[in-house]
């Protein structure tokens, strides 16, 4: 059940409102009810997938608890109590490895198993071993990178001890599966979510107002916007050798609206229909595309994976025992700021190269990742003789001139990314690149984009408004706290027109087209 | 308490305005095929019409009510859609019988030549999305449309939304006619009659097709209106006259009359060389032809009043002066 | 340790770490409020902070400490 559809509107009516007439204490249950049933509409057989990684890492979580408390450490000696700790520690992490592998097992097997062999089979090839590998025919189940990261989470919380485990199974289900965040996030954290999430909130009238309003500015974002440059994306991008170089370069940064729109969107609508029912869930975006650096981008981008990737993979690189040692080491013979830019290069490398992969099993995610990992790391090397610079001429780093040249950078950089993010093959993203830079190609060309003159218009005028709700969203201001000071003539007259821009204009249904259409058959 | 009150005062005034807005929307969207001619129908007074003609294209483009009126007397109205087959006709008499009580109807058989339950979903629109809001059209939505589709003629704006583009004048002004569900045409298209089939041939009708017929007979008799089961003329269809024929049992079953004028063309001395607007449908030439048949024949088999002096038909002889005025024929 | 003087020792602790002479941190200084505190630069602070005061952060307290208080309350109870 996609959120663009009918059918979750009809959903949607029906969990909110028999929410709110449930008993308060089990409203948590009606939800975990309704999680279920979203994801299993879509397939129950992936329900098993689901089901494994939530009774491991619960599992899990409750005997790392167990293990904690097994031995009582305040009645032994301070050596005796040294050596309890470091046994306690080691079960612990042991425990903890094996949750996460499991999950990742899975994870692993379903979704890149058939890159991993297919790689491997190229790589023998090349040394003159040919062999066929088998290959798996599993659909990806939805939403089972963006829950393995949140089961993962919450375990290695549990171990870090910042959150307690969730003894109640159910409870914890919910935790995996609430259905706003289950297909494509927000990733959760178990120390957030379990705050709002089983408590059963009343009905309050500002919250639904404001979580409609939320809802609808997502089906705007989503089928206005992002589903409207689809067309045009979709026509261009794997037929780029018959189009133009302004065409191309033009149909890159409709991309980059596109997947922004579509994400963003989506998170709208996910966080809006939780708000309704008084449950929080974590902001994903900050108007990225107002960031003045890369590393900004990315804190603003998406922001639960970032922090996931940085809170689970990048800190543990570098607070690990390997690392540190191998920093004293180079100390020696570096010193010790080249030996900490080393240490921190490596890390980024392995967090990019992941967050790359996380996003597809395929080698244009991972170079997309890298490419940002490279940026990153260019960025905080030369961060020190940029800053001399800046300084040396005297340049005002919050002159409007300047941010906006800062703002346009990034957003370019971020637009070459999404060659490699969108394009089905590397040869396919290369050819793209080439085509912008090769003059032999033409500046524009006669074919056409899939989008007529009035669908321009219209994205053209809807992106307005899109950038003017980003400026507002980037300043932290709540556009519905604005609007809603505003007298209620005007206030409705704005929700009217959000409402049915995104009716009439919605990209949605069956597709019209009046030349189907033959006058009277008989 | 007094903000509960006025806020729940508020939601139902927002929903109110939206249902407005969205119903506004819907009929500026929507594809206006035939709109011109089927929604006029709603502005009869009610219980005046004595004839109904039920069916498709074919009733439309060859038989003209205000000539009935003119000749006969006889107050009647095209009730028909493009490619409408059996099972929508079913539900456009039941729609019909909503607002009017008519002694007869005339039904158009020529779809007992199809199995399924609607030609296409274009067409399928164009009666669905001209019927009013009641029952009848949420129970023809159940029965003619799957699971999936039903959606699409419950809100037809989710179909239609994408015509904000080709919006037009006639999208935004108040539909009338004066033809009586009629679709007057002087265009002409030579024919040749294409028989390939001896018509003496016989075949059993579509199962789906014959179900629909006799939903349609049982209806009429319980409601004791009378029917009259009817074919135009249209060379393309030629082909499909043993099937036509099969309807014959069902027309001495139920005690019937059928006037099969698509294989009885001599009868009215039809020219396919003039007589055609295009291979399915008469022009006026062709039109004037069968209406006079149809005419002398119900004027001679059943008992339907002559309105021509009847006061409470007045506006009917405005309506054919001005209809005389925009036509000619 | 007197709270005063491990709050002097993290002002020199950020002014190194920041590269900015300028830096006084407090109970409510939080990574927002110091220009270039990103995951990057919060790794090399922990570090510098860990090396001046011999002490060792436990990831729990890498992760979950909000601000500069937060980080001197660890510093008293483990230095």
């Amino acid at each position: 059940m996609v959120f663009t559809s009918l059918k979750f509107l009809l959903f949607i009516t029906a969990v909110v409102f028999i929410y709110f007439i449930f008993p308060k204490k089990y409203r948590w249950v009606w939800l975990l009810l309704s999680s279920y049933f979203f994801y299993l509409s879509a397939s129950v057989k992936y329900g098993i997938f689901l089901v494994f990684s939530t009774v491991i890492t619960y599992l899990a979580a409750i005997w790392i608890e167990k293990v904690s408390e097994s031995i009582d450490v305040s009645s032994l000696l301070k050596d005796e109590r040294k050596q309890a700790k470091q046994l306690i520690e080691k079960r612990k992490k042991l425990i903890t490895a094996i949750a996460i592998l499991l999950n990742f097992a899975v994870l692993f097997t379903i979704k890149y198993y058939n890159f991993t062999v297919l790689n491997i089979s190229a790589l023998a090839d090349i040394f003159g071993i040919q062999f066929t590998p088998a290959m798996l025919n599993i659909l990806l189940p939805v939403g089972i990178s963006f829950y393995t990261f949140q089961v993962t989470g919450y375990i290695i919380d549990v171990y870090r001890g910042i959150n307690n485990a969730e003894h109640n199974f159910f409870k914890y289900a919910l935790f995996v599966s609430y259905f706003p965040q289950i297909m494509q996030g927000p990733i959760g954290r178990f120390s957030d979510l379990s705050q709002t999430l089983y408590t059963g909130h009343p009905f309050e009238y500002q919250r639904m107002t404001y979580g409609l309003q939320r809802m609808m500015l997502g089906f705007f974002e989503k089928l206005v916007i992002a589903d409207r440059l689809a067309i045009a994306v979709d026509t261009v991008w794997p037929n780029y050798q018959s189009y133009g170089r302004i065409e191309i370069l033009l149909i890159c940064l409709f991309y980059a609206i596109q997947i922004y729109a579509d994400f963003a969107g989506y998170m709208d609508i996910a966080i809006g229909a939780s708000e309704i029912m008084g449950i929080r869930l974590s902001e994903n975006f900050k108007a990225p595309y107002f960031s003045a650096s890369i590393p900004e981008f990315w804190r603003r981008w998406h922001i639960t994976l970032g922090s996931w990737f940085r809170d689970y993979l990048f800190y543990p690189i570098m607070r690990s025992g390997w690392c540190i040692s191998l920093g004293k080491k180079l100390k020696g013979i570096i010193g010790k700021k080249a030996s900490s830019k080393i240490i921190t290069v490596i890390a980024l490398l392995c967090v990019w190269f992941f967050t790359g992969m996380w996003h597809g099993a395929s080698w244009h995610y991972i170079v997309w990742g890298v490419y940002y990992g490279i940026l990153i790391i260019l960025s905080t090397l030369f961060a020190p003789v940029f800053d001399k610079f800046v300084q040396n001429h005297s340049i005002n780093r919050n002159n409007p001139i300047y941010k906006s040249v800062q703002i346009l950078k990034t957003f370019v950089i971020v637009c070459m990314g999404y060659i490699f993010f969108r394009s089905d093959t590397m040869s396919q993203a290369f050819g793209i690149i080439g085509r912008i830079f090769s003059l032999s190609a033409p500046l524009l060309s006669p074919a056409a984009i899939g989008l007529d003159k009035a669908d321009l218009i219209v994205a053209a005028v809807f992106l307005i408004l899109l950038l003017i709700i980003d400026v507002f969203r980037a300043k932290d201001i709540d556009i519905r706290a604005v609007i809603a000071k505003k007298a209620l003539i005007l206030r409705w007259i704005i929700y009217f027109i959000l409402l049915f821009s995104v009716i009439i204009f919605g990209v949605y249904g069956p597709e019209y087209s009046s030349s189907s259409f033959i006058y009277f058959q008989f | 308490m007094k903000i509960k009150i006025q806020r729940i005062i508020k939601a139902i005034a927002f929903m109110l305005i939206f249902c407005v807005l969205f119903s506004g929307a819907t009929y500026i969207l929507r594809n206006k095929n035939e709109a011109n001619i089927v929604l006029p129908f709603y502005n009869e007074p009610k219980n005046t019409l004595d004839v109904i003609f039920i069916g498709s294209s074919h009733l439309m483009c060859s038989v003209y009510p205000m000539e009935l009126y003119d000749k006969y007397g006889i107050a009647s109205y095209v009730f028909a859609s493009s490619a409408q087959l059996l099972p929508q006709s079913y539900y456009q008499l039941k729609e019909a019988l909503r607002f009017q009580n008519p002694k007869m109807i005339v039904l158009d058989i020529s779809s007992v030549i199809y199995d399924t339950k609607i030609s296409t979903t274009e067409y399928a629109h164009v009666q669905i999305d001209n019927m009013s809001f009641s029952p009848v059209k949420y129970e023809a939505i159940w029965d003619l449309f799957d699971k999936d589709s039903r959606a699409e003629y419950i809100f037809n704006i989710i179909r239609f939304h994408s015509r904000w583009k080709e919006l037009g004048r006639i999208d935004f002004l108040p539909i009338s006619s004066c033809t009586k569900g009629a679709y007057v045409s002087t265009d002409c298209t030579p024919c040749q009659p294409n028989r390939t089939i001896s018509p003496n041939e016989k075949y059993e009708i579509f199962p789906t097709a014959e179900k629909y017929l006799r939903m349609i007979l049982d209806l009429c008799k319980e409601k004791q209106i009378e029917v009259l089961l009817f074919n135009a003329p249209a060379v393309e269809e030629h082909d499909s006259l043993p099937r036509c024929n099969a309807v014959n049992d069902i027309a001495d079953e139920y005690g019937l009359e059928f006037i099969d004028l698509n294989l009885n063309a001599d009868l009215i001395s039809f020219d396919p060389a003039t007589d055609y607007r295009d291979p399915w449908h008469c022009n006026a030439k062709g039109a004037m032809k069968v209406t006079t048949y149809l005419g002398d024949f119900i004027d001679t088999h059943y008992k339907i009043p002559d309105r021509r002096n009847d006061k409470n038909y007045d506006f009917w002889n405005e309506q054919l002066s001005e209809y005389r005025n925009q036509y000619h024929y | 340790m007197e709270r005063a003087e491990i709050f002097e020792k993290l002002n020199n602790v950020f002014r190194d770490v920041f590269d900015d002479d300028t830096i006084t941190v407090s109970d409510n200084t939080t990574a927002s409020d110091i220009d270039g505190w990103d995951s990057l630069m919060h790794i090399t602070l922990i570090s510098a902070v860990e090396d001046e005061f011999d002490i060792k952060f436990d990831m729990k307290s890498v992760v979950a400490m909000k601000n500069v208080g937060d980080m001197a309350d660890i510093i008293e109870k483990e230095a």
